[in-house]
């Protein structure tokens, strides 16, 4: 049986938690907003690698994707986090659907997921972070409705 | 900058938004003038929790000015304007957030610069400008 898109990208944020470190290496126990980072890090590179795998598979979507993809890379930099070793740069394609405007309509509901799991993440964190947290969450939610 | 303060720019700011989308929706076509209505109710709602806040904190509400200094010449100006408020506004709920540590303060800035960002798309799309996004909604420009 074919797993299903929850499954497909709770397994892929697995991979991501396994995988994806923020830049410095932590020396010590990780702070609060050391965690909040790396958690926002990895919704950040589950993002980049939908952008990814729907570049590849919808070359016509190239114009309007590229845009919102260098933002996500923007926000992984600001995050501290390093991109994922280039085996792992893509997610399965399956999670984009078989036609372009399936394509949009999945990345719009990640972008939208990601929002609230960083506006989930700003009334704990760090006044700095906090505010980057607010900007990443924005940009998401407009990025859905770019998209809409 | 203190919450206060934040809070109180930001009703400031509301204030000023109402004023100027109802001159701006006037040089806009029906069916775009929709949508500055639209979000005319957006921040007469954000007034209102503004106002709420202030009250709860015992301070004073600043009220709204009987004019602003707002001249709109015809729908470019309209919507340009209409896209200035709000990445002004964003700038506001954005520093909202860096001012407090209250969650509930935090989650309300959050929100505003989640509604701010999306307009901003809104009024971009409507005036053809290309990108519709950008990458840290709120984060004032560097002099």
């Amino acid at each position: 049986m074919q797993p299903s898109r929850r499954q497909l990208l709770s397994g892929a944020a697995v991979g991501l938690a396994a995988a994806c470190t923020p830049d410095k290496p932590v020396a010590k126990t990780p702070s609060k907003d050391d965690r909040l980072r790396e958690e926002a890090a990895i919704r950040e590179e589950a993002l980049l690698r939908l952008y990814a795998a729907a570049l590849i598979a919808f070359p016509a979507l190239t114009a309007e994707l590229q845009p919102l993809q260098a933002q996500h890379v923007e926000h992984r930099t600001a995050l501290g986090a390093q991109p994922l070793p280039s085996a792992i740069t893509r997610a399965d394609p399956r999670l984009l659907g078989r036609t372009p405007a399936e394509a949009r309509r999945n990345l719009a509901a990640l972008e939208k997921g990601t929002a609230d799991g960083h506006a989930a993440a700003v009334p704990s964190a760090g006044r700095p972070l906090a505010q980057v947290l607010a900007s990443l969450s924005a940009c998401e939610a407009a990025h859905a409705e770019a998209l809409r | 900058m203190s919450e206060e303060g934040a809070l109180t720019d930001l009703l400031a700011a509301e204030h000023a938004a109402i004023y100027g989308y109802g001159v701006l929706g006037a040089r806009l076509d029906d069916k775009t003038r929709e949508l500055a209505l639209r979000a005319c109710d957006a921040h007469r709602s954000s007034r209102n929790v503004l106002d709420t806040a202030l009250r709860a904190r015992s301070l004073t509400p600043p009220t709204t000015a009987a004019s602003y200094d707002v001249v709109v010449t015809g729908r470019a100006d309209a919507l340009q304007l209409a896209q200035r408020i709000e990445t002004d506004l964003g700038v506001l709920w954005r520093d909202l957030v860096g001012t407090t540590d209250d969650p509930a303060l935090r989650a309300l800035g959050a929100k505003g610069l989640q509604a701010s960002a999306v307009q901003v798309v809104v009024w971009r799309r409507v005036a053809h400008l290309r990108p519709l996004t950008e990458a840290f909604p709120g984060q004032a420009s560097p002099r």
